[in-house]
């Protein structure tokens, strides 16, 4: 049983008993697609809301609504049953968050949350569960013999959802 | 627009000034000689922006300035836990505290080391007014105690709006007791590399 850890502005696709996951998500989102049938399941670690409003967008996984869609079409070719897949979601931070003055950069985390959970909706996939927000860094491990979500964090505890 | 070699002598530049204008101000400020290291610049891909670290959620400490005015964006600085409480203790002689396990004792006791950040960027910003005439005003510094890659997050997001890697700026300050390095991430918003480039004729 191997846990395959993808990056920033990456993806891949597990099948159990394998697992998958990424660290340090801070306005980054982590997004899981999982058909429990197949009991596989695909992770993208997005950076950004969307590929539409910046100059390159040759890298899909960097954003959420082409990362998003990628994942899907991986997941699927990997053998699940689009029916049956599910997702669920961490990240999208704001790492400095009493900061006097706001601006759109800090708030990129939430634009994110915004747009995965966007595209998400457009795309009729139920998003079962989500640990988004907040202040601090999240590293995530999704499990598709389970379908858990495990979280952890630097000052806030572990859980799974 | 991409970032050109131009802008990544300009950038140095202002990190070689700014640099030299720290360790004057750190050694005000801490009342002892600060030998600086010449920083070391270059765009890092994102798949590799916590290389260095032992991993991406290692704890470390980060600064964050934001910058208004002529130029938007921000200043960040990176330490690791130990470079933090090294800097710390030359600022205020204690050692923080005992159980580096307790996080919220640990932020609290290294909330001084924001106004390390106050000084860096301050010196970055007379470097950047010494080239040009902008005014920029930066606010108040504020320290995050958190995994490493969260924390590359806030640069990694201004820069992936046109491509794979951030500008990366390392610095090693050192006096006879001891030795810090600390990252840097000078990051105007884009249109802000635009104004000042032109400030400074290019």
């Amino acid at each position: 049983m191997n846990t395959v850890l993808i990056g920033i502005a990456e993806l891949n696709v597990v099948k159990a008993p394998d697992k998958i996951s990424t660290l340090g998500l801070g306005s980054c989102c982590g997004v899981t697609l999982y058909d429990k049938t197949t009991k596989i399941c695909g992770m993208v670690h997005v950076m950004l809301p969307s590929a539409t409003a910046v100059s390159d967008s040759s890298n899909k996984a960097k954003f959420a609504d082409s990362g998003i869609l990628l994942l899907l079409d991986r997941v699927q070719r990997a053998g699940a049953a689009r029916p049956g897949i599910t997702a669920k979601m961490a990240g999208g931070a704001n790492m400095f968050a009493s900061t006097t003055m706001q601006n759109n950069l800090l708030r990129v985390g939430e634009r994110n949350v915004q747009a995965c959970r966007e595209m998400l909706a457009k795309l009729r996939i139920p998003l079962l569960a989500e640990d988004v927000l907040g202040t601090y860094g999240r590293s995530i491990t999704f499990d598709p013999a389970t379908g858990m979500l495990n979280i952890k964090t630097v000052g806030m505890g572990e859980k799974s959802i | 627009m991409p970032i050109d070699q131009m802008m990544m002598d300009v950038l140095k530049e202002i990190g070689n000034i700014g640099t030299g204008n720290a360790a004057t101000a750190l050694a005000t400020m801490l009342d002892a000689k600060v030998d600086i290291g010449l920083p070391q610049c270059e765009m890092v891909p994102f798949s590799e922006i916590t290389r260095g670290f032992s991993s991406p959620d290692e704890l470390v400490a980060g600064v964050l300035v934001q910058l208004s005015g002529d130029m938007d964006g921000f200043i960040m600085m990176v330490l690791t836990m130990d470079a933090a409480f090294e800097l710390l203790t030359l600022i205020t002689g204690h050692s923080g505290p005992s159980d580096r396990e307790d996080y919220a004792a640990v932020c609290t006791a290294l909330k001084p080391i924001e106004e390390v950040g106050n000084i860096l960027v301050g010196a970055y910003l007379s470097a950047i007014s010494s080239m040009t005439n902008m005014f920029i005003a930066p606010s108040v510094p504020v320290l995050s105690v958190d995994m490493v890659m969260a924390m590359m997050n806030v640069p990694a997001v201004v820069y992936g709006e046109i491509g794979e890697s951030a500008l990366h700026m390392e610095t090693e300050f050192h006096n006879d007791l001891s030795s810090i390095t600390g990252r840097y991430f000078l990051v105007p918003t884009m249109d802000s590399y635009e104004r000042l480039m032109k400030a400074l004729g290019l």
